[in-house]
C-alpha cells in the first residue's frame, strides 16, 4: 500500500516543489508555463503523423490475424517464463520505437484494462526504457560512431534483465 | 529501421488477411486504427501540454540547475577519464536531467553536444557506451502520456506503477553499466 502511495504523491509533490522554487527565484511562472505547453502542444502535433501510422498498422496487425500468428510461434519460450502471452507484441516493440510501443500499449490498454496485471506489467516494460534502436540511430548517427554492435548487444541484455525483473515484482 | 519494421507489417497483414480469409476487417482496421490514433492523442494532450509547462516553469526557474549539481559527483563516479573535463560533463547534465523531467525535446540536442565533446576529446567507446545506456534506461519521474493513457483507459490509480517502474529502470541502468564495466575494461582507450 505504501508503495502504491509513492506514486500518487509523486506528481503533486513535484509541482508544488517547482512551485516553490520557481517563486523564490522571482521568474515570471506564468508566462513560463504558457510557453512551455505550447512546445508540448507542437510536440503532440510532430508525434501525430507517426502514432497515426503505426496505430493504424498495430490495427491491421490485429485484426488480420498475424498478431496470433506470431504469438502462437513464440509462446513455447514465454510460457516457460510465465511471461504473459499478450505482453508479447510490447517487447518486440519496445527496443525499435517508442510510438510503435504506445501504439501497443494502447491496444493491450483496449483489450485486457490498465489495471489488469497484463496492463500494469506492460505500463511497467513501456515506462521503463527507451527505444534502444532509435537511441543509437540518433546519438552514434550524429557523430558517426560505428561501434554500434557492442552497445546494441549490452543494451538487449539489459533490456531482457528489466523484463524478467519486472515479471518478478509485478 | 521503423520504415521497414512498419512496411513490413502492413505487407504481413495483407498476406495473412489474404490467407485467412479476413480482407473485410482488414479494410475496417485502416479506419478504426486512424480513428483510434486521434483520439490517443486527444486523450493525452492535455496532460502533456500541462507537464510540458510545469518543466518549463522547472527549467527558467533554476529548478533543473538544482539537480544537475546534485547529479555532479555520481557522473564523476560514472566517467571517471571526463572527471574534469566540463565541456563533456555539462551537456551530459542537461540531457539526464531533461530525461528524468520527461522532456525527451530538450535531452536530444544536449545529448548530441555531449557525443560531439566525446569525440573531439578522443573519449569515445566506453564513456559513450556508459552514457548511450544512460539515455536508454531513463528514469522518470512523471511520464505523462504513460499516466495519462492509463487514466484515459480506466485505471483507478494512474501512478500505481510509478515505483516498479522506476525499480525496474535502475535494474536495466545497473545490468548495462556492469556489462560494459566487465567487457569494455581494457578497451576504453582504443580509440
Amino acid at each position: 500500500m505504501m508503495i502504491e502511495n509513492i506514486g500518487t504523491f509523486s506528481a503533486p509533490t513535484l509541482i508544488v516543489i517547482i512551485l516553490i522554487f520557481a517563486i523564490k527565484s522571482k521568474i515570471n511562472i506564468f508566462d513560463s508555463f504558457i510557453k512551455g505547453a505550447k512546445e508540448g502542444l507542437e510536440c503532440m502535433l510532430s508525434i501525430l503523423p507517426a502514432i497515426i501510422a503505426l496505430i493504424t498498422a498495430v490495427t491491421m496487425f490485429k485484426f488480420s490475424g498475424t498478431l496470433e500468428i506470431i504469438i502462437k510461434l513464440l509462446n513455447p519460450i514465454f510460457s516457460f517464463l510465465k511471461f504473459p502471452k499478450e505482453c508479447i507484441p510490447l517487447l518486440i516493440m519496445k527496443p525499435i520505437s517508442g510510438s510503435g510501443s504506445n501504439a501497443i500499449l494502447s491496444s493491450i490498454f483496449e483489450s485486457y484494462g490498465p489495471d489488469s496485471y497484463v496492463g500494469k506489467l506492460s505500463s511497467i516494460i513501456s515506462g521503463s526504457s527507451e527505444a534502444i534502436f532509435y537511441i543509437v540511430s540518433t546519438y552514434c548517427g550524429a557523430i558517426k560512431f560505428k561501434e554500434t554492435k557492442n552497445i546494441i548487444f549490452f543494451a538487449l541484455i539489459s533490456f531482457i534483465t528489466s523484463v524478467l525483473f519486472a515479471l518478478f515484482i509485478c | 529501421m521503423i520504415g521497414k519494421v512498419w512496411a513490413t507489417m502492413l505487407i504481413a497483414s495483407f498476406l495473412c488477411a489474404l490467407i485467412n480469409n479476413k480482407i473485410n476487417e482488414l479494410g475496417n482496421a485502416i479506419l478504426e486504427g486512424t480513428d483510434q490514433a486521434i483520439n490517443i492523442i486527444l486523450m493525452t494532450s492535455g496532460a502533456i501540454i500541462f507537464w510540458s509547462g510545469m518543466m518549463k516553469i522547472a527549467q527558467d526557474s533554476g529548478f533543473t540547475g538544482a539537480i544537475s549539481r546534485l547529479l555532479f559527483p555520481i557522473l564523476q563516479v560514472l566517467f571517471p577519464n571526463c572527471a574534469k573535463k566540463q565541456n563533456i560533463l555539462n551537456p551530459i547534465c542537461i540531457n539526464l536531467v531533461s530525461n528524468i523531467m520527461g522532456l525527451s525535446n530538450a535531452a536530444t540536442p544536449s545529448g548530441i553536444k555531449a557525443m560531439k565533446e566525446m569525440k573531439k576529446e578522443k573519449l569515445l567507446s566506453a564513456n559513450t557506451l556508459v552514457f548511450l545506456i544512460m539515455n536508454m534506461s531513463c528514469v522518470q519521474i512523471a511520464p505523462t502520456f504513460l499516466v495519462a493513457l492509463r487514466k484515459n483507459f480506466g485505471s483507478n490509480k494512474p501512478y500505481e506503477i510509478l515505483p516498479k517502474m522506476w525499480a525496474t529502470s535502475i535494474i536495466f541502468l545497473l545490468t548495462g553499466i556492469l556489462l560494459i564495466k566487465i567487457f569494455k575494461k581494457n578497451k576504453i582507450d582504443r580509440q
